[in-house]
């Protein structure tokens, strides 16, 4: 070996601590003496540190490379997480709402029990056990049906009045409420029910186009044979009053056509129900817009 | 993954998983290097020069851990940007202050970081032949007996005398 690769091989043994303690302390006398010794020792220690830099580098960049791969497998788990717990939580959500009629029936036996009131006597127009056994899903999916059916239509739910006179001082219904208005849950809507003479509801609402509206009401009575009139007043003005029908039980509800009435345009419009006769249960009212 | 567990994966030569591991710290870094000038790919390359000098650290025994290993690289992190905003002239050093005192073994590690990043230039011309061999010697670890094994030399002469010359080679490029 050529006497630069020995010199070479003597500063690798030093460096990798091959040499004897008496070598060591020989090689540092003379390392002290001979700077370019010392020299030589720096290069080739730098050598060995390059070697460990540049693959320490390699090893770092495809670290990163698979720390990004896995950061990217995460996020893409979890988004594909979440879309499936959203799809469940979707279908949770819609079948419930199928399965929703089935249990209607059960509340309206519970709800429809007669009440009696002291004051007020002889007359009750709260439905008759027998009514309740002719609910049936039929005529709540056709109730619920015609709920849907509001693109050109502003419907006032009854139970959303702004005032009220009722004559039983508190909601003889069975809705909890704040107030005396008898409201009753009927599953998949609330009417108005138990109404007396002198008896009185005011909506508000907004009319946005100028026209001449049709109104109509959703209304049910379980008894026959006796007078059932509502009087319309709209923004203090008396309109007219309307006669309504038997609808065979108080969980039937029809809808009639009550004539048209020409608004203006503007907000917070009033409408007075008045019921004349009682023996009326009120679902909503409809205020149909003009149509071109 | 524990701290201590990190220190062992280099310790026992599974750098990569540890570095892996690592890089969640990296955002921080990247944060602190966007606000006093850097740039996005500053940051990873000051990163990955921390993790680095971790593990050579690691390497040269007795590492002892004085914080927690995500500010022992932060600090590491900072005192690189600190070197090189000084070094490039750039007055946005002052801002940095000494809030990351470092022992003097990392501080030499820090300063030497420029001298070995010349070297490595050095090393990538000696022919890949040369690296590669020196690489199982410096970076890898090997016992010449292995290394005659893989690389299929004659005899451990051989390798020696080959090593021999390709340090020889580096040393003739390198200036000091």
């Amino acid at each position: 070996m050529r006497k630069e690769l020995e010199d070479i091989a003597k500063v690798e043994r030093y460096l990798n601590g091959e040499l004897s303690e008496e070598e060591i302390n020989e090689f540092r006398e003379e390392m002290r003496l001979n700077s370019a010794l010392e020299k030589e020792v720096e290069k080739q220690r730098l050598i060995q540190e390059g070697i460990q830099s540049i693959y320490l580098k390699q090893a770092a960049v495809s670290a990163y490379r698979k720390f990004k791969i896995i950061r990217l497998a995460k996020i893409i788990g979890i988004s594909l997480l979440s879309i499936i717990i959203t799809i469940t939580i979707f279908l949770l959500i819609n079948s419930h709402q199928i399965e929703e009629p089935e249990s209607e029936p059960v509340d309206h036996n519970q709800i429809r029990q007669p009440i009696e009131i002291d004051t007020i006597s002889e007359k009750n127009p709260v439905p008759s056990k027998s009514n309740i056994t002719e609910l049936n899903e039929d005529s709540l999916a056709s109730k619920r049906l015609k709920f849907t059916e509001s693109i050109d239509e502003i419907i006032i739910e009854a139970e959303n009045y702004t005032d009220y006179k009722d004559l039983s001082p508190e909601n003889v219904g069975n809705v909890i409420s704040n107030d005396a208005v008898d409201l009753y849950n009927f599953g998949s809507y609330i009417v108005v029910g138990h109404t007396f003479p002198n008896e009185w509801l005011e909506y508000t609402f907004d009319i946005p186009v100028d026209g001449e509206y049709e109104i109509l009401i959703s209304v049910g009575s379980g008894q026959n044979n006796v007078e059932r009139a509502i009087d319309f007043t709209f923004n203090n003005n008396y309109w007219k009053t309307v006669n309504t029908p038997f609808t065979s039980s108080w969980l039937d509800y029809e809808t009639i056509s009550c004539g048209s009435y020409q608004f203006e345009k503007g907000n917070q419009q009033k409408l007075k129900i008045d019921f004349k006769t009682g023996w009326i249960n009120l679902d909503k009212i409809i205020l149909r817009y003009p149509q071109e | 993954m524990t701290d201590s567990q990190i220190i062992h994966l280099i310790e026992t030569r599974k750098e990569s998983r540890a570095m892996q591991n690592l890089y969640r710290y990296q955002s921080v870094v990247k944060k602190m290097i966007l606000s006093k000038g850097g740039t996005s790919d500053d940051a990873l390359d000051i990163f990955q020069e921390a993790l680095i000098i971790l593990c050579k650290k690691v390497w040269k025994g007795d590492f002892l851990l004085t914080s927690k290993l995500d500010t022992y690289i932060y600090g590491i992190c900072y005192n690189l940007w600190r070197d090189h905003l000084k070094t490039s002239k750039d007055n946005l050093y002052k801002e940095m202050t000494d809030e990351y005192p470092m022992d003097d073994e990392l501080e030499m590690l820090l300063e030497k970081e420029e001298k070995i990043i010349a070297i490595e230039y050095v090393l990538e011309q000696i022919g890949t032949a040369c690296k590669q061999l020196l690489k199982l010697f410096y970076f890898d670890k090997k016992k010449v007996k292995e290394i005659v094994k893989e690389l299929g030399y004659s005899s451990e002469n051989t390798v020696k005398v080959q090593k021999y010359k390709c340090i020889e080679r580096a040393k003739k490029m390198i200036t000091i």
